[in-house]
């Protein structure tokens, strides 16, 4: 992003989190400027699903900040943080859509909750949701009765409902067929040129993310390992950057403990 | 000894911690309830301005919700206390008998049904109709992010899943008894008129004749707090479900077993309760 004036929408300051004693994140930091799409990667356990957990106001921190469009989230009262909550929206790994309600009023729930708005008008902004994501079925299906990959379009549609500024994706490509999940990267790409909004996407899928990325950071065992562009990322000399992007086997990423102490894991004298 | 402290102590603390979050629960719909309720007060005095309008009851939902809980359930509770009534009016005949006075067979019926077999066991058929299924509704949509998805929305799920879940228990629930009190008092009246032989008239004007309405209302009193407990529970268990499909049989389990628990411990209660006012 070279944009002259780059306005931060999201600033993490030193975020930490432990679990029982378990440190998960320590000491995060990173910022995301408007317009742009953010990737944050790493490999299972690495904490980036409870940063995005902290990002959008389910978990709370043990110390840090979290500015999310100009606010401070840890200090803002329910009601506010309600306020905000409408201006970002979410893609769940699973779509987490409403089971008991057709698509169409998946997508109408945010309008018919959040703006007072006539029943035609909502019905034609859930059509005019519905298109912007490549919905090609009728509206009137249950979840339980569509593909996985039709399931996350219909989640996006619902995410995008009320306009926001800001979009989160969680794993927006796990279980999808490779066809599927080239659509739904190049669905982020479209949203962001179309609604200019700003998207965190979180993944561990390596084509999708330098399909999608503006900028990439790279987490660790609960640390930024790397942040930059995708072309830093490609020339990166990190071994444990480099491993990962190319999915080796040998590296560090899966350095496996020595003989030694595999013998003793094994006995259980560690 | 550590371990036997351990095993008494982890469940109850873990009952403990429960009834915490449920009354938890309970006062965050009370204040959700109250607000709507309170609205068109605000809004008569003028106040309106100064106070944070906050999204009302849904009226639609709660009517779903009572559709659910009360049509479905009223033929299994109405056919179990027309079984219920037969075999009391045939019990208390065999006693009555001996004293040569089987036409109190419908007084006892009657009373018995109406202060006390009628609710209680309304409410035990339904615990699996309202706390079961409740359980295992919402701890599935827990599992599935639904929750999650809704919270993070702005939607309250406790506005928007549990208050219309408590309010259509709590509407349907001593309508289905009435109904079920009714169908035992046939029941009742099936074995006195045809196997011991009472007269009709005399059975349905001494039925009558025994309940005052402080048994009526006393017994409405009672399925009123069988359904919030009923309601309160399923809520409770359903979304503190953990760990998929496994954790919606576990949640479904201990909602229908700790709601019979706990209205067998909330009748005894209010027995108790209504005694000392009332009789004493």
């Amino acid at each position: 992003m070279d944009a002259p004036a780059r306005e931060p929408v999201i600033e993490v300051v030193n975020l930490r989190k432990a679990f029982k004693g378990q440190p998960v994140l320590k000491g995060i930091t990173f910022t995301v400027y408007r317009g742009e799409t953010l990737v944050i990667m790493g490999g299972s356990g690495c904490g980036k699903s409870t940063l995005l957990g902290h990002l959008v106001g389910v978990l709370r921190p043990d110390a840090g900040e979290i500015r999310l469009l100009g606010e401070d989230i840890l200090r803002l009262s329910t009601w506010k943080m309600d306020e905000l909550k409408k201006r970002f929206g979410i893609l769940f790994q699973s779509g987490a859509l409403y089971n008991s309600m057709s698509i169409a009023e998946n997508v109408a729930l945010p309008l018919l909750e959040h703006a007072r708005l006539d029943p035609g008008i909502i019905e034609l902004m859930v059509k005019m949701k519905l298109k912007m994501v490549g919905w090609t079925r009728p509206d009137t299906l249950k979840p339980s009765e569509i593909s996985g990959g039709m399931r996350k379009r219909a989640g996006l549609a619902r995410a995008i409902a009320l306009d926001p500024e800001v979009l989160f994706y969680d794993e927006p490509t796990a279980g999808l067929d490779p066809i599927a999940s080239t659509e739904i990267s190049q669905l982020i790409v479209d949203l962001r040129d179309k609604l200019r909004v700003t998207s965190i996407v979180v993944t561990h899928d390596m084509t999708s993310a330098f399909h999608v990325a503006d900028r990439m950071v790279m987490l660790h065992v609960g640390e930024v390992r790397m942040a930059g562009t995708p072309q830093e990322f490609r020339k990166s000399e990190d071994p444990l950057v480099r491993q990962f992007i190319d999915g080796s086997l040998e590296g560090p990423l899966t350095a496996h403990a020595s003989s030694e102490d595999y013998l003793r894991d094994l006995l259980g004298e560690a | 000894m550590g371990t036997l402290l351990a095993a008494i102590g982890r469940p109850a603390l873990a009952l403990c911690q429960g009834v915490g979050q449920s009354f938890w629960l309970l006062w965050d719909c009370g204040l959700w309830i109250a607000s709507w309720v309170a609205w068109p007060l605000f809004w008569a005095t003028g106040l309106s301005g100064r106070v944070r309008r906050r999204r009302g009851v849904r009226i639609h939902a709660t009517a779903e919700q009572g559709y659910r809980v009360g049509p479905t359930s009223l033929p299994i509770s109405c056919l179990v206390l027309f079984f219920l009534g037969m075999i009391l009016a045939l019990q208390t005949a065999y006693i009555l008998k001996k004293f040569g006075v089987t036409e109190y067979v419908s007084n006892l019926v009657s009373v018995a049904i109406i202060r006390e077999l009628g609710p209680l066991i309304t409410a035990l058929v339904m615990s699996g109709f309202i706390s079961g299924s409740i359980a295992a509704e919402l701890g599935t949509m827990q599992v599935y992010e639904e929750i999650m998805a809704l919270r993070t929305s702005a939607i309250h799920p406790n506005r928007f899943l549990v208050v219309p879940r408590l309010l259509a228990t709590m509407i349907m629930l001593p309508c289905v008894t009435i109904f079920a009190d009714l169908a035992g008092i046939t029941g009742g009246w099936v074995i006195g008129t045809r196997i011991l032989q009472l007269n009709s008239d005399l059975f349905i004007s001494k039925c009558f004749e025994a309940v005052v309405a402080k048994d009526i209302y006393t017994g409405l009193v009672k399925s009123e707090a069988f359904a919030l407990l009923l309601a309160l529970i399923g809520c409770h268990q359903g979304l503190s479900t953990k760990g998929g499909a496994e954790g919606v049989g576990r949640a479904t389990t201990n909602a229908v077993v700790l709601s019979i628990l706990f209205v067998i411990v909330a009748d005894c209660f209010f027995t108790f309760l209504f005694y000392f006012l009332f009789e004493a």
